[in-house]
């Protein structure tokens, strides 16, 4: 999917349509509709966005059940926002940020790592595996940056699917 | 239910405009704007959508004061809960409070998959997975991440439970499958989650093969004891309150000195709904060293700790707070002691305030009575 200006916004449109109700159908990837959404990513709009649409440019397509959504900035994510995507029941979520001093707006990221370990450990005493919960910091200049978090991330949550989950104390993340 | 069958259930046509209720509700205090009578006159004289869309139905507090001093015996609070269930069915919400995140831990308990892990008890306590006693937690995890900013200790009071219990001779059991009381979401007008959450405790504690429930939260016990009653749910345990079950084992707990003064505050829907206002009491007397100061409104007359049902914190709330907590201070006593979670977070969240730092220490009853446990002498 080559992303025009036009079509990037209609897209995001649907995304967000699709991630805020959490829908199961109609979410869309891209490699169109798929029937099932897995993971959610919010990707602040600043430098994963960019990221991803440098990747797309590189021929890199999404996997199929994951929905990206551009937020304005990751310091806007609450622990609400996060328990109530996995609320429906979703296999995981993962948060991608700018790399800290990048943030356009001073201190989103470290705001956002606060939040991410209250959430994990809420997560943990939930019987949901806190890894569950990506974050990642990157920057924009490169598509390689996105693929390899959304790589990795994938690869981590197939072994939390698999491992029984652990209580949030143990699994305390920095 | 029509809004008439509320009034004809919660007999608000009984309303003789007295104004006793807007004279003892601590929000009528402190907001001008709001008051229970008005309310009912509302419900009766004018169309039901006014009567649903005003604001001042988030701000009742629902702790039962005006229910006490009603000379007709309305069910104010009923009617109120009952109003909020047909606010919400036409889309109306009160404002949301912590960044909505209780009512998102709430959803997150709906998933099928969940499960509290017993781990958070923490050490030094003896748990087993069926026994005939169980012991509800509720939401205390989960109270202790979100409310760690201003000290709060929920997995403290969680382990203090067990622990005395342990002490007093009881091995409770404890399930990993239970879930939200769902307290919160009754009271804020979503009956369809109650239901839910309630099939899901009761299965979960049947398989305990457990004949009594002891609770440490005040909110769980009115739930399980009142309202999945009223709710046409079938409860098949016994239901107590763990202070209760406590004072009647006291001649087994070994107590430590707790030099000091401390005062007492009743949780609403511990003494105004459920009438356990002589065992903290005679749990505290039995403390050796421990002097017990009491606040001037205690009992049915205490004054709620400002904010309830996690929705709509406002000025008013704050200064509902403020006012309990300076009330305690008057005591003299150093300890404000409380036996409600939510009442240690609100009253904790007024001391923390420029005006108010350092005037008074709050603590969780089970807490206290966990750290004085191994004493030489039995308590009498």
């Amino acid at each position: 999917m080559k992303p025009s200006s036009r079509k990037k916004g209609a897209s995001r449109r649907k995304a967000g349509a699709a991630g805020t109700a959490g829908s199961r159908k109609g979410a869309r990837t891209a490699r169109g509709r798929s029937g099932k959404t897995d993971v959610v990513a919010l990707a602040c709009k600043w430098h994963p966005v960019e990221s991803m649409e440098n990747a797309v440019a590189d021929g890199f397509t999404l996997p199929a059940g994951v929905v990206v959504l551009p937020v304005r900035c990751t310091g806007g994510i609450t622990v609400a926002s996060i328990l109530k995507l996995f609320a429906k029941g979703l296999e995981g979520v993962l948060i991608m940020g700018c790399n800290e001093g990048d943030c356009h707006y001073y201190n989103g990221s470290e705001r956002c790592r606060e939040i991410i370990k209250d959430t994990r450990e809420i997560l943990g005493w939930s019987g949901i595996a806190p890894e569950r919960l990506g974050f990642a910091l990157m920057s924009g200049s490169q598509g390689k940056n996105f693929e390899e978090v959304l790589g990795d991330y994938l690869k981590e949550l197939k072994k939390a699917k698999a491992g029984r989950a652990g209580s949030g104390r143990r699994k305390r993340v920095a | 239910m029509s809004l008439k069958a509320v009034i004809a259930k919660t007999k608000a046509y009984y309303c003789l405009e007295c104004g006793i209720c807007t004279g003892t509700c601590p929000v009528s205090r402190y907001s001008p704007t709001y008051s229970p009578r008005v309310m009912v006159e509302n419900a009766l004289l004018f169309e039901e959508g006014e009567t649903l869309c005003a604001e001042e139905l988030w701000t009742c507090l629902t702790c039962g004061t005006c229910n006490l001093r009603c000379p007709s015996t309305v069910d104010y609070t009923a009617f109120m809960a009952a109003l909020r269930e047909k606010a919400r069915a036409i889309g109306e919400q009160g404002t949301c409070t912590h960044a909505d995140t209780m009512a998102a831990l709430g959803a997150l308990q709906m998933r099928e998959d969940f499960r509290k892990p017993r781990e958070w008890l923490g050490k030094g306590v003896r748990i087993k997975p069926k026994g005939s006693t169980y012991y509800f937690s509720g939401c205390l995890p989960y109270l202790n991440v979100v409310f760690r900013e201003i000290g709060y200790e929920g997995g403290e009071s969680g382990n203090a439970a067990v622990r005395l219990l342990n002490a007093a001779g009881i091995v409770p059991a404890v399930s990993e499958k239970e879930v939200c009381c769902g307290h919160d979401p009754y009271w804020t007008g979503d009956r369809d989650s109650v239901r839910y959450f309630a099939r899901r405790n009761l299965a979960a504690i049947r398989k305990t093969g457990a004949k009594r429930v002891v609770f440490s939260c005040p909110e769980g016990y009115h739930m399980f004891k009142h309202i999945y009653p009223e709710l046409g749910i079938k409860v098949p345990f016994e239901c107590v309150h763990i202070l209760t079950v406590l004072a009647d084992n006291l001649n087994k707990l070994k107590l430590k000195p707790f030099p000091g003064e401390v005062t007492y505050h009743d949780p609403c829907r511990l003494v105004k709904f459920d009438d356990v206002f002589e065992a903290p009491r005679e749990l505290l007397a039995a403390v050796p060293d421990l002097a017990l100061v009491e606040m001037g409104r205690i009992g049915k007359d205490a004054m709620c700790c400002g904010s309830s049902n996690w929705v709509s914190c406002t000025r008013v709330n704050k200064q509902i707070q403020v006012e309990r907590l300076n009330e305690a201070v008057d005591t003299g006593a150093a300890t404000l002691i409380t036996s409600c979670p939510k009442c240690n977070i609100h009253l904790r969240c007024a001391a923390r305030d420029e005006d108010n730092k350092g005037k008074m220490e709050i603590k969780d009853i089970l807490t206290l009575l966990a750290e004085s446990l191994g004493g030489k002498k039995r308590a009498t």
